[in-house]
């Protein structure tokens, strides 16, 4: 059954069937934290997927100096300097986003994503594959987030990228607020569930 | 493998990731502290746009502090960084501009400057910076809500629901009453340091 | 004092980690399943949070911050936890070895836990004095217990219910969470 692993079903894999966020509920604290509007829910994925994708090649790099029973802080090691890294340069060149993100950039280094993809991927198949599988994780995640901030920002504050589409007034400030996001990110895993749940039926 | 062999591997990765993160520290140090210069000139502009110099007032901050909570401004709600004095082109002092940093209810700070001229006119305020911003948090930022306290003079600033009437009432950005109250009271306390630093220098500048 | 008991009541309820912050939503989510486990997790995240912010907060203020390093926050304070995370299992599988199955599973994961890291990394961004550290991170993971006590008792209530299929599993929870969240912004009125 198993079948013969390539750029392309990595892609395909993390992007749509094994989707971080909707189909196996990774890292959703971030996705619920910022995703007050498109424009942070996107930025956020973005730097997710960064951090992502250099954590997964170098922990399959180093896949066999790393002690299986200390691999967890190797991991928090690796993801908190890139991280950090990401960081540096938001502060240094986008220190807008940097700010409305807050510290919620820092908290990537603990994001479930990471931990998942390294362990079930990373330790297992060669940096090629994994610098892949990073890629397709990673805009799997930013997909989803882009479209929560994108439905948060449209029903909250009735804009989507900053461009007003319902007039003020008319907005359902409950979206905007933290409540809002659980009840929003409920119903797109449910229904990527139903999508799920037709096909394999 | 034995413990020792373990932590050997563990300190090496750890080697490596400080001396990456210094890497990229030492790269973007320069742009970093550019932009904050700009920042601050930027505010500084925002504030008090007709001044031609600023220079840093001298004060005791704990007479200061006293002052502040003997009026009912604690400590540990609000807090003055810094005093500048804002002088025209023949060097004689306008009036402030005070550095004040003020908590918010729910967690979270907001460091800004206000500019205040000698009668106790206020200018307006710019934010620096806002830790835990919701983004509805930001429209205090908005001139919809920081131009009610341009050209205003008044003891203390209040925030009302509905419509202000008189002078000082403050309308709160909408969805955002904690940070509002945040930096009325911010406001406030920097008016009170503006007559404070009066009294200090003995109205002389 | 009152003013403690005030920062005690928002950082537990209405300023909650996982509803109102969401840290650690993730880990809530999933040590809920069982209530004997969201007991022992709760603890877990009480004891590494209020440790790592006694021990982080000297820590940055005398030495990351003298130095302008703040930028280390996130590795240095990491690997706090990691250091504190390894003595405590060391106790555990010392003292209580009837107990080291159950620990060393859940032990583990309190270092990617979102909710310690967010709550000690918060601590020190906003500028708290060491005491109010103290309390905030206290009432921090007493906020997380709360979240994850109530999600548990929930759900052995949901599992007797007709969910609709899509539903089913995490969806649901984040239902659950959301409405708690309103539940737990009526706390505002308290103050």
């Amino acid at each position: 059954m198993q079948k013969k692993d390539t750029i392309f079903t990595r892609l395909y894999h993390g992007i749509l069937v094994e989707n971080p966020t909707a189909v196996l509920c990774l890292g959703l604290c971030p996705t619920l934290a910022v995703t007050t509007t498109a424009k942070n829910g996107l930025a956020m994925g973005i730097v997710t997927g960064i951090v992502l994708v250099l954590s997964e090649f170098f922990i399959s790099l180093l896949k066999r100096v790393i002690p299986k029973k200390d691999r967890m802080i190797i991991y928090v090691l690796i993801s908190a300097c890139f991280t950090t890294i990401i960081q540096l340069v938001l502060n240094a060149y986008y220190p807008d986003i940097s700010e409305s993100l807050g510290v919620f950039v820092s908290l990537t280094a603990v994001n479930g994503v990471i931990f998942g993809r390294a362990d079930n991927y990373a330790m297992q198949n060669n940096p090629g594959l994994a610098l892949f599988d990073g890629i397709g994780f990673g805009i799997g995640y930013t997909l989803i987030i882009t479209i929560l901030g994108a439905v948060r920002e449209i029903l909250g504050i009735g804009t989507i990228f900053g461009i007003r589409v319902i007039p003020d007034g008319y907005t359902l400030s409950i979206a905007a607020l933290a409540p809002g996001a659980f009840f929003l990110l409920a119903c797109i895993i449910a229904v990527a569930q139903k999508i799920k749940g037709g096909r394999s039926a | 493998m034995s413990l020792s062999k373990r932590i050997i591997r563990i300190v090496i990765i750890a080697v490596f990731a400080f001396a990456l993160i210094f890497a990229g520290y030492f790269v973007t140090k320069a742009k970093v502290e550019e932009n904050n210069e700009t920042k601050i000139d930027a505010a500084f502009e925002t504030v008090y746009p007709d001044a031609a110099s600023f220079d840093e007032a001298n004060y005791r901050s704990e007479y200061l502090t006293r002052y502040l909570t003997d009026n009912g401004y604690a400590d540990d709600q609000v807090h003055i960084n810094k005093i500048t004095f804002a002088r025209n082109d023949v060097r004689d002092v306008q009036g402030v501009v005070v550095q004040v940093s003020s908590y918010k209810k729910y967690g979270g700070i907001i460091t800004m400057l206000v500019g205040i001229q000698n009668d106790g006119t206020v200018n307006g305020y710019s934010i620096l910076h806002i830790s835990e911003a919701k983004d509805l948090d930001l429209k205090v930022k908005d001139a919809a809500f920081a131009d009610q306290f341009k050209g205003v003079r008044t003891e203390a600033f209040t925030l009302v629901n509905g419509e202000a009437k008189i002078t000082g009432e403050i309308i709160p950005a909408n969805g955002a009453d904690d940070a509002s109250q945040t930096v009325v009271r911010a406001v406030n306390a920097s008016i009170l340091a503006n007559t404070f630093i009066d009294e200090y220098y003995g109205g002389v500048g | 004092m009152t003013k403690l008991i005030y920062v005690a009541i928002i950082s537990a309820f209405v300023n909650n980690v996982v509803l109102g912050q969401m840290f650690g939503v993730n880990a809530a989510i999933k040590g809920s399943e069982k209530m004997s486990n969201a007991l022992r997790l709760s603890l877990c995240v009480l004891i590494v949070t209020f440790l790592s912010s006694v021990i982080t907060w000297p820590l940055s203020e005398f030495v990351l911050g003298k130095f302008n390093f703040e930028f280390l926050q996130t590795i240095v304070f990491l690997l706090v936890e990691a250091i504190i995370v390894a003595i405590l299992t060391a106790i555990v599988n010392r003292w209580f070895s009837h107990r080291r199955k159950i620990y060393g599973r859940i032990l583990p994961l309190i270092v990617i836990n979102s909710a310690v890291l967010g709550v000690i990394l918060t601590n020190v961004q906003v500028g708290y004095s060491f005491l109010r550290s103290a309390v905030n991170s206290v009432c921090g993971g007493l906020g997380f217990a709360i979240a994850v006590i109530i999600l548990a008792g929930v759900r052995e209530r949901i599992a007797f219910n007709d969910v609709p299929k899509p539903f089913e599993g995490v969806p649901i929870l984040l239902v659950t969470s959301g409405l708690m969240a309103i539940a737990f912004y009526g706390f505002t009125g308290l103050l």
